[in-house]
């Protein structure tokens, strides 16, 4: 084959787009890199913010009142779980993130396997005033799960369900199968989700207003939706402001 | 003796909680408020000798706030921002917005006294 200067052009030519191109991604990742690192700097600083002022006052204010001493002591207390639950979150997906959580799947019912969750939030519903009920509509075939991070999922639904519910509300699990789908409901008759604020709650950090979290890392659901992801699944959301949300998680029943 | 009032507008009730504690005791009068909106109602009926504010909040935020406050041709009164942030563009940005100092997250009480103290004299 002859090489004409023509060709030698169009040759260098691929070569710079590619190394453009290239360029333009690595930025991209350092980039991605940097706003991850400012969100988590960001995330730290307010806990941070009140587990040094308070340590402080407790320190230099000889005249407290015990009252204001205990009050003091529990917000450093939450505020540094706070802290170790972002921590623990943020491992877990930096894991996710780079492959290196394996699934450990096992068979479950489904109905059964939410009911044994469920029973840890029973007490802290009947104080709210909540009731808490999980149904099927027809028959629901086993499924194959990671049951620990399956867990970790749910978990994060009621305790978010059970913030925005108040007396009298009514938090629904109700399962349905298709051919090739498990599909779950969890649906509440709470605050609901701003309309503005729907495309961004399954962002990093996003802490949805009516939820008023002070627990909160921004991370769960972000948690949630990964895990059910690496299950072959998806998460969607539909809400309501003042009727309340639901969330659907649908899992493929053989894979 | 009635105090010096400052409005601190901040959505995290626990920052509220130290921040009006740590002022009450040098004597000032606080009022608060948990977003911009609700800041601007307060500032309007109150008008307080100074605002401390944060920088990141639902409903509207420091930097809608310290506009709305300026269309309202309430900038004379001084503001201090509280933020998490540590962009230094981003500083500088509020910075060029009028206001008096910002002061990061965590903040140290001394430090943080000295600067309301300069700003708010008792």
């Amino acid at each position: 084959m002859e090489i004409n200067s023509e060709t030698k052009l169009d040759y260098l030519f691929l070569l710079l787009s590619h190394l453009g191109k290239t360029v333009y991604l690595q930025k991209e990742k350092e980039k991605l890199q940097d706003d991850f690192l400012s969100s988590i700097t960001h995330e730290v600083r307010t806990p941070l913010a009140l587990i040094r002022g308070f340590a402080q006052v407790l320190l230099e204010d000889d005249d407290l009142y015990e009252k204001n001493k205990k009050d003091f002591i529990r917000t450093i207390y939450k505020e540094s779980v706070k802290l170790s639950n972002m921590l623990d979150k943020l491992s877990f997906l930096s894991k996710l993130d780079r492959g290196k959580l394996l699934l450990n799947k096992s068979l479950v019912e489904p109905e059964r396997f939410i009911k044994e969750i469920i029973e840890n939030f029973y007490s802290s519903a009947d104080e709210r005033g909540v009731s808490l009920t999980v149904s099927s509509k027809g028959e629901i075939p086993s499924i194959s799960l990671d049951t620990e991070k399956m867990r970790m999922v749910f978990q994060e639904f009621f305790r978010d369900a059970l913030k925005v519910t108040g007396r009298n509300g009514k938090i629904e699990i109700i399962l349905t199968s298709t051919d090739k789908n498990l599909k779950i409901e969890l649906k509440d008759n709470g605050k609901g989700i701003p309309a503005e604020e729907l495309p961004f709650i399954f962002d990093k950090f996003y802490k949805v207003s009516s939820l008023d979290n002070e627990e909160g890392t921004g991370l769960g659901l972000v948690l949630a939706k990964r895990i059910i992801e690496e299950h072959e699944g998806s998460l969607t959301v539909k809400s309501q402001e003042m009727k309340g949300t639901s969330f659907f998680i649908f899992l493929p029943l053989y894979w | 003796m009635k105090g010096k009032t400052i409005l601190v507008i901040e959505d995290d009730f626990n920052l509220i909680k130290l921040i009006t504690y740590i002022l009450k005791k040098e004597k000032y009068d606080i009022i608060t408020a948990r977003n911009g909106e609700e800041g601007i109602e307060k500032v309007r009926a109150n008008n307080p000798s100074l605002i401390i504010v944060d920088l990141m909040m639902p409903v509207m935020d420091g930097y809608k706030f310290l506009m709305k406050l300026k269309e309202l041709s309430l900038s004379h009164i001084p503001v201090i921002v509280t933020t998490a942030k540590s962009d230094e563009a981003e500083l500088h940005k509020v910075l060029s917005m009028g206001i008096k100092a910002y002061i990061k997250k965590p903040f140290d009480r001394k430090f943080f006294l000295e600067i309301i103290k300069k700003i708010s004299p008792l």
